[in-house]
């Protein structure tokens, strides 16, 4: 039979049953949306936490609090909520390690802080010393970053993201103003380029203080990690293993990790994975759930049509005719299901690059429309198969 | 020559104790050209015959054979090749794909064989032209009355140009008068060299064929030249 005839007869079959047809394509809309969807997104948030770590360059250590897995398993992390870093941990990293060209400590926290009456809760609160501008890649648009001078005598100064001048601020030329944090105010004194955001979060509504002043006017003493900076990329294992020996001498195994960057990204990608299986998961169930529905809309319309398969194979469709009009039918459907899916899945991706670079891969597309047409021939198949065998005598006659 | 025959044919439905014989041992020849007629009353058999003759059914004993083919032990996909080129069939209730234009439905037959669509669709509307329904071609069967349907139906059984033309009570739905016109399309198409075989009740129409055959208790009781 002619093909482009059997695509024809589909069409107006569905075309017929508007909401039937819509609802049994629900199932398929939302696995494959879904499927897009993960790719799409997963892939922004791997590069935009890669981004993250590429901004503090390559050759970067991260010690934290805590312990971590071999291999940068997730294994354990017990040590999260008890802290005994102390800002004298970098200074002996500094003194003591070889082959490094920076170290810098830092607390980070969320806080919130006000202006004026106004506030602003969930800002971004970073405490460091001056060490930190030569690692981190911020620049100040505006004023200028602290010295180790005003760290080290704990001057009340502060240093604002865009999103606090902005917001906050209502746009007023924020030097030498005064804003509160944590109850107490400080001196404006630079501000910050904009950084966007970086997996949804906004990198611009943060506030920077000096690590001393953090420490007497707020009492955070203990650095949440420390940045060791290797002079070369071949050495970083070397550095690795004399700062955990160095570390020893005064924590145990279990208080601190000492992550390479790759580690760390490893680390990322592995929340990544579990987020992964989850909406995989999801989609493997309603792409299933979906042929059922759609094996199920078959089966009706091949008892619907039982007088209609009689009367073709009586002017000459042969089984197969029959067979490849059903499974197109049912092919139709769940492609038609995976192309919405897929239409909804590119305005959701579009939705979320306001947040991260999300991008619908032609991997993903074909990914779809392979997933939707498999479901479709193999949910299609077993309605297909009875139209076909239907006796022609037996079909004439039904009522 | 005969362009269907049946050899022998008997044909039972169910099995034991349940058995059913509709058909005893019948044979029987339509030559080209043959305008025939099948009657008997309901449950004679009549129709059974006429789709066995058609191939829309198997016979359990017994062969049929369409221009000297025989027809026993071929593939589903060969009869229905063989239906489609040789066998036209007109029903009792039509038999039209609802809300499908009356072009869409006589076209329907060589959807199943090899011919180009600009080609089916002159050919499909040279013939609903030739029925009377040049003015019909985009109306779906709701919205054609009865006789305007059967006619529909005659235009399709002949697309594909077959040897036979097979028709199961074509007037049992139609009011007398309608009945008339579609049996005089139907004699028309005789003297134009078509083979037909009509399958009636009524006397009155048999009549107006040239072979009647008789059916009873699924034997022939007559076999009669008319005219």
């Amino acid at each position: 039979m002619d093909i482009i005839e059997s695509f024809r007869t589909a069409f107006s079959a569905l075309l017929r049953n508007k909401v039937r047809s819509a609802l049994t394509m629900l199932g398929i809309i939302i696995g494959v949306s879904s499927v897009i969807l993960l790719i799409s997104l997963g892939a922004g948030l791997q590069k935009s936490i890669t981004a993250q770590f590429e901004k503090l360059g390559t050759g970067t250590l991260y010690v934290v609090p805590g312990k971590f897995g071999e291999g940068g398993g997730l294994a354990g992390g017990s040590g999260m909520s008890t802290n005994k870093f102390k800002f004298s941990d970098a200074d002996r990293i500094k003194r003591e390690i070889n082959n490094i060209s920076a170290v810098t400590p830092g607390i980070e926290s969320i806080t919130s802080v006000e202006y004026r009456g106004g506030k602003r809760k969930g800002v971004i609160f970073l405490a460091i010393d001056s060490s930190f501008f030569a690692i981190g890649d911020y620049n100040v648009k505006q004023g200028r970053f602290f010295t180790e001078n005003e760290n080290k005598n704990a001057k009340r100064v502060v240093i604002v993201g865009q999103t606090i001048v902005e917001k906050l601020m209502g746009g007023v030329n924020p030097l030498n103003k005064q804003i509160s944090v944590r109850g107490k105010k400080y001196k404006i004194i630079g501000v910050l380029e904009k950084q966007g955001s970086i997996v949804g979060q906004d990198q611009d509504n943060m506030v920077i203080l000096p690590a001393e002043t953090a420490n007497r006017q707020i009492g955070f003493d203990r650095p949440t990690w420390i940045l060791v900076k290797a002079s070369s990329n071949e050495i970083i294992p070397t550095v690795k293993k004399d700062i955990e020996k160095l570390l020893l001498n005064r924590l145990t195994d279990d208080d601190f990790t000492v992550l390479t960057q790759e580690e760390s990204l490893n680390i990322a990608e592995q929340i990544l994975g579990i987020v992964r299986v989850v909406f995989v998961g999801i989609a493997a169930i309603s792409l299933v759930v979906g042929g059922i529905g759609i094996s199920n809309i078959m089966f009706v319309s091949v008892t619907e049509r039982t007088r209609e398969i009689g009367l073709r194979k009586a002017v000459g469709a042969a089984p197969g005719d029959i067979f490849i009009q059903f499974l197109i039918e049912a092919v139709t459907l769940s492609f038609a299901g995976g192309a919405i899916g897929l239409l909804l899945a590119s305005i959701g991706t579009l939705a979320a690059r306001l947040f991260m670079p999300a991008v619908v891969t032609p991997f993903a597309v074909i990914l779809a429309i392979s997933f939707s047409v498999a479901v479709g021939i193999i949910f299609g198949v077993v309605p297909a198969l009875r139209a076909s065998k239907l006796e022609p005598i037996e079909a004439l006659r039904y009522e | 020559m005969s362009v269907v025959s049946a050899k022998n044919i008997t044909k039972t439905f169910g099995e034991a104790p349940n058995k059913t014989i509709v058909l005893k041992n019948i044979s029987l020849q339509i030559n080209k050209g043959e305008f025939l007629s099948i009657i008997g009353p309901s449950g004679s058999g009549k129709s059974t015959l006429m789709y066995l003759l058609g191939l829309l059914d198997v016979p359990t004993k017994g062969a049929i054979y369409i221009n000297g083919q025989k027809t026993k032990d071929i593939s589903e996909k060969d009869r229905a090749k063989l239906r489609n080129r040789e066998i036209g069939f007109v029903f009792q209730t039509y038999n039209l794909l609802p809300r499908t234009s009356a072009l869409a439905n006589v076209m329907l037959p060589l959807n199943y064989s090899n011919v180009s669509r600009d080609e089916r669709k002159s050919k499909a509307m040279k013939l609903l032209k030739d029925v009377g329904l040049s003015h019909r071609i985009s109306s779906f069967p709701s919205q054609l009355s009865g006789g305007e349907q059967q006619r529909v139906a005659i235009a399709r059984s002949l697309i594909c140009g077959p040897s036979i033309i097979l028709a199961d009570e074509p007037t049992g739905n139609l009011d007398t008068k309608t009945g008339e016109q579609i049996i005089n399309i139907i004699s028309q198409l005789n003297k134009q060299g078509k083979t037909i075989v009509l399958v009636t009740h009524d006397n009155n129409i048999a009549k107006k064929t040239n072979r009647i055959v008789t059916i009873k208790d699924g034997q022939v009781l007559s076999d009669k030249k008319n005219r």
